[in-house]
């Protein structure tokens, strides 16, 4: 039995080209989320890389030539927030907690995640206040160490407006900055539960912070005022409320994972975009799906309802890409179309903000993981 | 060495701590932030009302008041003339307002200033409240010193000008309902904790004269120490006494034991205000409230319109709240805490002067609280807890036109959705 799954693995292994030949989008409108879009241009893949993009480049030798006339390519989706690809029962709750550990690999398992077209999603530990360290992985790969793309990826913090929690996070800043001021002392360590907090401290490790409510928000900051250095780094996953409170996250440049969806002003059915009020604040905004499939699916349909709404498609398009993978900690590889960052991209039928459109292909590290059937 | 400079801190900090009102720090980086309300009737509640007066706050702080004020270069001018100005409202007890919902041990990490009644008890002038937790599944009166109470501000969306004190209060209203033998408990409870205090009085002074023992750690009151806070006077205690029945035995455990009391719910107050008066204690009284008296459960007078007046006549402090205490966009209209200046006119209704109408739910139900210090009144130094009305106070068809918390503008009738379709009636 044992046997038999590891000759399925090796054929799985040896199924995936480790280094598929290079692939040419050319006469397509590239979105590239960093810079200004291409009206019309190609786009080179080589080695799982994005080896070049703009409007004269050489198609390479040999490269499978894909004709984008009337079509789209834009980075993939980054999904910075999820339980997909962990364990259901979750596993264990402190700060020293990895979530590599619960990723579990499959072979088709991610195949719906794909063809939504997340590219990079960030599995964050659950349960508790500090429930551990989170993993940033690409859905695809059949062992741990294939699929991640970075761990650990961020810390996790949940604060609740209680004194219990305040006190809980309290205490373990507080053990944390004592070794972080530490000054010679020699070989003495960190323990495994503070070791993670001291680099959060220190700016080495990113942090996430789960916080629904605005009044949460001004709790945290309490909390974080004796620990505040400019190399410290988090990013705020928001409830459906945190934008009552957009005039303060605003007032210090937050960057804030929200769902993509309106609201309404409190008590009222007037329609309300906490997108739009982090925004105006001066916030920057990334969108975090959620984890149901048809939440997934219906992502970009979401984002086009906000765009409706008046939101900026560069912003909203950044939103989508670029501001998850900085909150993931993984920008320097995923989140936009840049030479040299990974060749994970998606090309669409036209417009991706025009409500209708279709993903027609779909490349992580430059391998064709999704093509819709003719 | 270190260690002992060490041990003096933490008894410092220990003493420091406890019922003080905190005071929110200073921020020196800034320049500071002044703002005049010009052209107002100011009631300043302890020096009359100044007509076409100058309001100037400074940051938080009321710097000046006056008819012909200098005011420093970039003041922001507010043209309040013709309206009235006053301290906003003090709620003396207030239900679901400011606190996050959960489990809430110290109300101080549990402050939620995005509430959004708070914008409602902000469009009813109120600027300060007390809140209590505990008390109970339905939230009433009859939980004993458990839970923790505070005055709080309507400071949206700052969080840390909202507190003003915490604890604010030890709810001693289970005295009322309890058996003989409970009643026993608490007697004795009251007497270790004024041994405890003697004990703790006795370490202060021989910390003060330098003659404590090496090591000797401050003497620890244990589940007494809620008493001892009242018997100290750092707070008062709350007792509901509906009936004179109930009155008198909660003035009986008053006068045994000598702290300061306010009276919840006392219905029947009117019949013995000279002895309430005697016994120092406070009142908070629903003028409107009609209580028909009752044999069989033993309120034999009833309630009175007249009992603000009564009070008064006989000395007593009282402060002044609705018939429901919470505030909220549902329940029957003009019963909660919206409507806490016609609460006050109740109380003129049946005889009450209207300066000591308007007291009651400013500078007394702040007085009551214990916090007279920093809100209730406008006068130099205090908070900018400020609102500006479109006529008198006392009259029913005047509307809250703009709320002032900590010197910050938190409310404007002009740009709330709530209200600001509804014009002044004629």
């Amino acid at each position: 039995m044992h046997f038999s799954l590891y000759i399925l693995y090796l054929v799985a292994l040896l199924g995936q080209d480790p280094a598929p030949g290079p692939v040419a989008i050319k006469n397509v409108r590239l979105l590239t989320a960093s810079g200004p879009e291409i009206a019309s241009g190609t786009i080179v893949l080589k080695d799982g890389k994005i080896e070049a993009l703009g409007a004269d480049v050489a198609v390479p030798a040999g490269a499978r030539v894909i004709d984008g006339a009337g079509k789209v390519v834009m980075p993939g989706f980054v999904h910075p927030y999820t339980r997909i690809g962990g364990s259901p029962s979750g596993s264990g709750s402190a700060p020293n907690h990895l979530a590599i550990e619960e990723l579990t690999p499959s072979l088709d398992g991610y195949r719906p995640v794909i063809r939504a077209g997340f590219t990079t999603l960030a599995l964050y530990p659950s349960g508790g206040p500090l429930s551990g360290q989170a993993v940033a992985f690409k859905p695809r790969g059949v062992a741990r160490d294939q699929m991640s793309l970075l761990s650990p990826a961020y810390l996790r913090i949940d604060i609740d407006a209680n004194t219990q929690a305040k006190e809980q996070l309290r205490l373990a800043l507080d053990g944390a900055k004592r070794w972080k001021d530490r000054r010679g002392g020699g070989d003495a360590k960190p323990d495994d539960r503070t070791a993670p907090l001291v680099q959060f401290l220190k700016g080495e490790l990113r942090g996430l912070v789960e916080i629904q409510t605005p009044a949460e928000y001004l709790h945290f900051r309490q909390v974080l005022k004796p620990f505040e250095d400019p190399a410290l780094k988090f990013a705020i996953v928001g409830g459906f409320d945190l934008w009552r409170g957009a005039e303060a996250l605003g007032a210090r440049k937050e960057l804030v994972l929200l769902r993509p969806d309106l609201s309404y002003a409190p008590d009222t059915m007037i329609r309300a975009s906490p997108v739009a009020e982090m925004i105006a604040a001066g916030c920057t905004v990334g969108f975090t799906p959620g984890d149901s499939f048809a939440l997934l699916h219906n992502h970009l349909f979401r984002v086009s309802l906000l765009v409706k709404a008046g939101l900026d498609r560069a912003v909203a398009l950044r939103a989508m890409t670029i501001v998850p993978a900085e909150a993931a900690g993984v920008v320097k590889r995923v989140g936009s179309l840049e030479k040299g960052k990974d060749a994970d991209l998606l090309l669409l039928d036209g417009d991706p903000f025009c409500g209708t459109a279709r993903i027609l292909m779909v490349f992580i590290d430059g391998r064709v993981e999704f093509e819709v059937t003719p | 060495m270190n260690r002992i400079a060490f041990a003096l801190l933490a008894i410092f900090a220990a003493a420091g701590s406890g019922a003080r009102q905190e005071t929110p720090k200073p921020t020196p980086e800034r320049a500071p932030i002044y703002t005049a309300l010009v052209g107002g009737n100011v009631h300043t509640m302890t020096q009359g009302v100044l007509k076409g007066a100058t309001l100037l706050f400074k940051d938080a702080k009321i710097h000046r008041i006056g008819n012909d004020l200098d005011l420093p270069e970039g003041t922001k001018k507010i043209d309040v003339t013709g309206k009235t100005v006053l301290p906003g409202f003090v709620a003396a007890t207030a239900r679901g307002l400011g606190i996050a919902p959960g489990n809430v041990q110290k109300i101080a990490d549990s402050l939620d200033p995005y509430q959004e009644t708070m914008k409602l008890a902000l469009a009813g002038g109120i600027t300060s409240a007390y809140v209590e937790t505990g008390g109970g599944i339905f939230g009433d009166r009859s939980e004993g010193p458990a839970g923790t109470s505070a005055v709080i501000k309507m400071s949206w969306g700052d969080l840390d000008g909202m507190l003003l004190v915490e604890p604010a209060a030890v709810n001693l209203s289970s005295w009322i309902r309890a058996s003989p033998v409970q009643r026993l408990d608490m007697r004795d409870s009251f007497r270790k904790a004024r041994e405890a205090l003697e004990k703790i009085r006795d370490y202060e002074s021989r910390k003060a004269a330098g003659k404590l023992a090496p090591n000797e750690q401050p003497p620890y009151a244990g589940s007494q120490e809620p008493y001892v806070r009242v018997l100290r006077g750092d707070v008062p205690a709350r007792i509901s006494a509906s009936s004179a029945d109930e009155i008198a035995s909660a003035l009986a455990l008053v006068n045994e034991f000598r702290f300061r009391a306010v009276l919840l719910d006392a219905d029947e107050a009117w019949t013995m205000a000279e002895e309430i008066g005697r016994a120092r204690c406070a009142c908070v009284i629903a003028p409107r409230r009609r209580r028909l008296p009752d044999k069989r459960s033993n309120r034999l007078s009833g309630s009175s319109i007249e009992q603000a007046a009564i009070l008064r006549k006989a000395g007593v402090k009282f402060a002044v709240v609705p018939l429901q205490e919470r505030i909220d966009t549902g329940g029957m209209a003009g019963r909660d805490l919206q409507m806490l200046p016609l609460e006050a006119a109740f109380a003129v209704r049946g005889g009450l002067d209207a300066k000591t109408a308007l007291e009651a739910i400013t500078l007394t139900a702040a007085e009551v609280l214990g916090v007279d210090s920093r809100v209730g009144s406008l006068e130099e130094g205090k908070d900018a807890d400020v609102i500006v009305l479109d006529g008198d106070p006392l009259d029913y068809r005047t509307y809250v036109e703009l709320t002032f918390v900590n010197g910050k503008l938190v409310y404007e009738k002009d740009k709330s959705p709530y209200f600001q379709h509804l014009k002044r009636a004629r």
